[in-house]
């Protein structure tokens, strides 16, 4: 142990990135590289009554042109279990298997030529007719459907209760009722989504932007119809995720098909228009939401459902109601979930998926009762305090969620919070608010290999992933620590499938996941080293040129303590929100963010604190900016891309404040790191909406705050 | 023509102003500019506060108009009893029309064929060195960059202009390599990511980058860095509010802009 | 995109040669906006003109005023020290405008010319009336909260989304332009259509005619010039509303008065009501408010877009406080 382990150490891949170096999945070249260009829908529900290439066909460089009519039929087999990452019910989107369209942007054929341009172009002159058919475009409560067995397995309940909450809500002294709801959000990763794929004989090499290597070997490979053996994912660097590189898309299996007909490597890389389709997004979700609570401001009821969307051909839910169920002591909650079905592409998990929606609901309802009551909302969040998992009854691993309330609020001066409406400086109004954040911690199995060289170099492999949370130096931390190497004699090496299997890089549990799997290779790598060792001061390479030996190598399989089960686990937070508002114009400014988090063990502060801060900006801009506007009438998106659909620019940027409190979580993993990608995203919004709140005396519950607005008359 | 404050407001001009407003609104409404403005100007000479009552009045119908077909995603309350009346989204009918419109299908429109070339050689100077290639012309900088020279550190993140992934220095200054075509990019001088660092040393941008940790996915951080030496060439970045303003071109959706700031504001000591 | 051809004018003839002889040719220069609608497929020129070699770059005194080429780069105006202190309005509404990387390569006369942002027009996969004339509007009851409350016409409520022309029309700025014909003024109060039945037109330019440069006289109101821009974040977004303000004032006097409004119009909207409000009044805050009152003359909202009405009486009243030196 040299205690790197908790050291701002900068980025391993730093120099990398900041040289061009890294690359990413559209950037490889093998040789005889083609272009491809995809030909997408027009309207949200219908049959295909013809394909016209003839202008296409004839365009310069075209290679093929491949859809429905000219598709092999791909055997799409049934997956044994299907993995966590795709809906638990429906069929997964099929390319070029038949007429129909389910939603705008759906692809429906693909051009090869030699050049990006050439394919691009020829897809312009691609034309196919429709029969229209009625679509389903309207967002209407009343045609909810609740989610079926599959999710429900999942976790994805339609309804759960304890105890009797309408019950004791009707009692309750103090009742408090709202409806909310946010924007329907797209992940909008600055890498759009890209594949290249290359055949050689009956072997599929892809190169993906992927979490999750091996599941999209697995799923590949039942679309095909090969063994999986025959695959191999490719993932380096991924240029942002937040959720969207979880599932394998159709443009995956595209690339594949292009590629098996022309008989080249082919390169299909979406527009950015095309991530708005072709990919998934946060679903828009409205929720009602009562508190009931006594008049010392302990509550007795909680009620809270979600209505959220939904595409005609899978059944996506979310887990939007865990944080009703987990985040504060209450006796009596009882949730509902519905979907509504719509002509749309699915929704997917996008960075603190459900939580982050239910967050929202359930903090605003704090803070307004709090108003109600006249409480600070801090003090009303502490007097109900969950010192347990109220929902799976079990006791959490650890919680230091009172000394993040206890820190966020001296780091941010919240004790002094003057009245609502009292801040002024000159024509801004200015106003606090706060919420607390809650994201369940998880681990799953993996397995990592190190090899020693006799150069002494130590290479950590394992097919796990890094789309910005820092995996490459964290890894290369915890092996240097376990093996009292320097961090620059390490390389990690990630995201291939020949590499030890590693699970999904997301739900914020790659460091619980991962690190005791790197940690554990390293450990048994160290017993490998004993017998060879005759000092132990000697450095492990010099033991291997004693012995002759070019590697030594180790693997190891870590999986989540049985006794685990036993506890349930969650990484907690507590936001706190200054913002200005000039209400005359309607613009609200973000000043100030403070957020203290309980994770568990930091690996690596500077980077932690780096996700911690992208978390708040991802908030922000649920709070203030993002909404995919969909037009019903045309049952489409219409601001598909980064000029008018609004993700925070570095003006927008407030003061940010970073807090790490709490114990390492040693029951949940080795490492006792609890992941912190996701908690940093919830809890922002809420807090901002409450700011806002405490600026201008004004609630607004609908995501995203904006001019028309505060503009609105009261 | 200007308001005239000698003529009184007296009751009797009233009416007449009001129409004449009116009829100023009617024309305005129609596109008739110019009329609508000497139809107003009459009547404010005649009565200002007619045509402000007049005004008022308009803007009101104009609000409750808006007001009835107003989405519900925005109003501050709605009825909990009612699922439907919290419906999300305007719920118009589906113009069944204007999917016919794209049901017919459609392609580029028939169109003259090119007279001038489609094709043609140049010379991109990258980083010093000139590269002679021929491109079909629809090819942008940002795609012989990346495709033709292998020069993949410069990103597309959207190919609009819309995120600065694909910041470059052309003669100098930075751009979007994605706005420019290659053949319009001949002959000027290119700076990317890849021709940043001499003789193996990072660049102060750069070096400072990797030690405020101004990036995660790192996507975004070739343009982001091309963009912040831009910025300290134009001698801008005097305080930390123009380095946000200078830096806003430069979209980073892993939310690192106030590390990039800082690393900015470090480098602005060392360059 | 479409194939398309590429030719170089040489220079002014040739560059108004290429154009006359292929009608469906279209002149680039800085290719901002250019790039973008050939990307999405809303253009398909049959060739590019590139009018970047024509000696059409830099500014200049003219008389008492300067004198801008048509090629100069928005940043190279923004900077200019000469636009800063006597043509302060434009230098601001340009130091708004894009990105910086943006304002590096855009032109001043293409920047006139840009194309709206509605999102209609800009998703070949649903019709349009500018786009394709005839078809329909859908951002009559659309996601129409960019477009215009002023000057919309049953055919298209697009909005003029740009900054530099609303800081022109309050400068009285005029166009030097030149055509198969010969040359021409015009004001760029003239240069932009509203959409009435044939959205389609944007502008009087004549076939093969070619901006050449922006005339900014001296007025007595040039100095004193100001410009608010809205929207939702704090920079790189069009506007939500704008205005551009220049004053003439006196003894404490208005003596005359300029006012423009960007965002709000099917092009850069002139606000006469407001000026004529302002004009022999003294500028304090009641004054301020009163004018505003008039800058919504005539407006058509649109669901979506009905709070443009409440934020352009109050951009105009804040931007002539800041005139005013009281906000």
């Amino acid at each position: 142990m040299n205690a790197i382990i908790g050291q701002p150490t900068p980025r391993v891949d730093g120099p990398a990135k900041v040289t061009g170096q890294a690359r990413y999945a559209a950037e490889f070249h093998p040789h005889g590289l083609a272009y491809a260009a995809l030909v997408t829908s027009t309207i949200p529900r219908g049959r295909i009554s013809g394909i016209d290439t003839t202008q296409a066909d004839r365009a310069p460089g075209v290679l093929a042109i491949i859809h429905y009519e000219n598709c092999e039929r791909l055997p799409y087999h049934e997956l044994e279990q299907r993995p966590q990452v795709d809906p638990q019910s429906g069929d997964q989107l099929r390319v070029f298997q038949g007429p129909e369209v389910l939603f705008v942007g759906q692809p429906l054929a693909v051009v090869v030529a030699e050049s990006q341009q050439e394919a691009e172009g020829a897809a312009r002159l691609v034309r196919i007719t429709y029969e229209l058919e009625d679509p389903s475009v309207l967002f209407q409560l009343d045609d909810g459907k609740p989610p079926s067995e599959g999710n429900a397995k999942a976790g994805r309940v339609p309804e759960s209760e304890r105890g009797d909450a309408d019950a004791a809500l009707a009692k309750a002294p103090v009742q408090h009722e709202l409806w909310c709801s946010h924007a329907r959000e797209q992940h909008n990763a600055m890498e759009p989504h890209a594949t290249i794929a290359e055949w050689d004989g009956d072997r599929l090499t892809l190169w993906d932007k992927s979490q999750w290597v091996d599941n999209v070997r697995m799923e590949i490979a039942a679309i095909f119809g090969m063994e999986q053996e025959k695959i191999r994912v490719i993932s380096p660097f991924v240029g942002g995720a937040f959720g969207s590189a979880l599932r394998t898309w159709p443009h995956v299996t595209i690339a594949a098909l292009c590629a098996r007909r022309v008989g080249r490597a082919v390169r299909v890389e979406l527009t950015r228009r095309q991530c708005f389709t072709s990919i998934g997004f946060r679903p828009l979700t409205r929720m009602r939401i009562a508190l009931g609570a006594g008049e010392d401001g302990r509550l007795s009821a909680i009620v809270h459902e979600a209505w959220g969307q939904t595409s005609m051909y899978e059944e996506y839910a979310e887990t939007t109601l865990e944080p009703a169920r987990t985040t504060y002591s209450c006796p009596n909650v009882r949730t509902k979930y519905r979907m509504i079905e719509l002509n749309t592409n699915s929704p997917c998990p996008m960075r603190a998926p459900g939580q982050s929606t239910g967050t929202l609901a359930v903090e605003m309802a704090m803070n307004e009762l709090a108003e109600r009551m006249e409480i600070d909302p801090l003090e009303l969040r502490r007097r109900n305090y969950a010192d347990r998992d109220e929902s799976a009854d079990k006791p959490w691993t650890s919680n230091a969620l009172s000394q993040c309330y206890e820190v966020g609020a001296r780091r941010f001066g919240w004790t002094t919070r003057p009245p609502a409406q009292s801040l002024r400086d000159g024509r801004w109004r200015i106003g606090w608010g706060m919420a607390t954040a809650i994201y369940h911690a998880q681990r799953s199995a993996c397995t990592a290999r190190v090899t020693l060289y006799a150069d002494g170099r130590l290479v950590v492999r394992t097919a796990t992933s890094d789309m910005g949370p820092g995996t490459y130096t964290a890894m290369a931390q915890v092996a240097a620590d376990t093996l009292d190497l320097p961090i620059d004699r390490i390389d990690v090496e990630i995201g291939d499938t020949e590499m030890p299997k590693a699970p999904v890089h997301g739900g914020s549990t790659t460091m619980a996941s991962v690190g005791p799997a790197v940690r554990a290779a390293c450990e048994a790598l160290r017993e490998k080293l004993v017998p060879l060792r005759g000092n132990d001061k000697d450095a492990p390479e010099s033991v291997l040129q004693r012995h002759g030996l070019a590697t030594l190598e180790a693997e190891a399989e870590s999986k989540p303590d049985p006794q685990a089960k036993d506890y349930a686990s969650a990484a907690f937070g507590a936001v706190f929100a200054e913002v200005r508002v000039d209400p005359a114009l309607g613009i609200v400014r973000v000043a100030r963010l403070v957020g203290a988090y309980d994770v568990g063990r930091v690996i690596n502060p500077l980077v932690a604190r780096s996700q911690c801060i992208g978390g708040m900006m991802g908030g922000l801009g649920m709070a203030l900016h993002e909404s995919a506007e969909w037009d019903p009438a045309l049952g489409r998106v219409m601001n598909a891309n980064l000029a008018e659909y609004l993700v925070p620019v570095c003006a927008d940027t407030p003061e940010l404040d970073v807090s790490f409190v709490g114990e390492p979580d040693l029951v949940l993993d080795p490492l006792g790191a609890k992941g912190l990608a996701e908690v940093a995203l919830c809890g922002v919004a809420p807090a901002i909406a409450d700011a806002v709140w405490h600026a201008t005396g004004r609630r607004f519950r609908d995501m995203p705050i904006r001019v028309e607005d505060l503009l609105a008359d009261d | 023509m200007s308001r005239d404050n000698d003529v009184p407001a007296f009751e009797g001009h009233k009416p007449q102003a009001r129409r004449l407003a009116e009829k100023a609104l009617e024309a305005s409404r129609a596109g008739d500019g110019t009329t609508a403005d000497e139809l107003f100007a009459e009547a404010e000479r005649l009565d200002p506060q007619a045509v402000a009552d007049v005004l008022e009045e308009d803007l009101a119908t104009a609000r409750r108009g808006a007001a009835a077909q107003r989405t519900p995603t925005h109003s501050p309350d709605r009825p909990a009893s009612s699922p439907e009346a919290a419906a999300l989204g305007r719920n118009a009918a589906p113009g069944q029309g204007f999917h016919s419109w794209a049901a017919r299908g459609s392609t580029g429109a028939p169109r003259t064929p090119p007279r001038h070339p489609t094709r043609l050689a140049i010379a991109l100077e990258v980083n010093g060195q000139t590269h002679a290639i021929t491109v079909d012309v629809r090819t942008t900088l940002l795609d012989a960059l990346r495709d033709h020279l292998g020069l993949t550190g410069s990103k597309k993140g959207c190919a609009l202009g819309q995120c600065g992934a694909c910041t470059v220095l052309m003669d100098g200054k930075r751009v979007n390599a994605c706005l420019t075509l290659a053949v319009m990019a001949d002959s000027h001088p290119i700076t990317t990511i890849e021709g940043l660092a001499e003789d193996g040393a990072l660049h102060p941008v750069q070096q400072a980058f990797v030690e405020h940790d101004a990036f995660q996915c790192g996507y975004c951080t070739s343009g982001q860095i091309m963009s912040a030496v831009g910025l300290l060439t134009e001698g801008r970045g005097t305080s930390d509010a123009e380095i946000k303003e200078q830096m806003s071109g430069n979209l980073c959706r892993c939310g690192a802009y106030a590390n990039i700031v800082d690393a900015i504001r470090a480098a602005k000591e060392t360059v | 995109m479409l194939a398309f051809g590429y030719a170089q004018a040489k220079d002014l003839d040739d560059g108004i040669e290429l154009l006359r002889e292929t009608p469906a040719a279209l002149p680039i220069a800085g290719g901002t906006d250019v790039l973008q609608l050939l990307q999405e497929g809303v253009i398909a020129p049959s060739e590019l003109v590139d009018l970047n070699l024509l000696p059409l770059r830099g500014i200049e005194e003219a008389g008492q005023g300067l004198r801008i080429g048509a090629l100069t780069r928005l940043s190279e105006i923004a900077d200019d020290p000469r636009v800063k202190a006597r043509f302060p309005v434009l230098a601001r509404a340009l130091e708004e405008t894009a990105s910086p990387q943006v304002r590096n390569m855009a032109t001043a006369a293409g920047n006139l010319l840009q194309r709206t942002r509605c999102l209609y027009f800009r998703d070949v996969t649903v019709p349009c009336n500018k786009r394709e004339p005839g078809s329909g509007c859908p951002a009559m009851e659309g996601e129409n909260r960019m477009n215009a409350i002023l000057g919309g016409s049953p055919s298209c409520i697009a909005s003029y989304p740009g900054d530099m022309a609303n800081a022109l029309l309050v400068l009285d700025a005029e166009l030097e332009v030149q055509g198969p014909e010969g040359s021409r003024r015009l004001a760029v109060a003239d240069l932009h259509r509203e959409p009435g039945d044939t959205p389609h037109l944007e502008t009087t330019l004549r076939p093969a005619e070619i901006i050449t440069a922006i005339h900014l006289p001296a007025t007595p109101r040039s100095a004193n010039s100001h410009y608010l821009k809205l929207r939702d974040r704090a920079s790189f977004e069009w506007a939500l509303v704008s205005v551009a303000v220049a004053l003439e004032i006196k003894d404490g006097e208005i003596r005359s008065a300029r006012v423009a409004a960007g965002a709000v119009g099917t092009t850069p909207w002139r606000l006469p009501l407001v000026e004529r409000r302002l004009e022999r009044g003294r500028l304090d805050e009641a004054a301020a408010v009163a004018a505003a009152e008039a800058a919504t003359h005539g407006v058509s909202p649109r669901p979506r877009n009905a709070f443009k009405v409440k934020l352009l009486r109050a951009a105009v009243e804040r931007v002539l406080l800041m005139a005013g030196g009281l906000a």
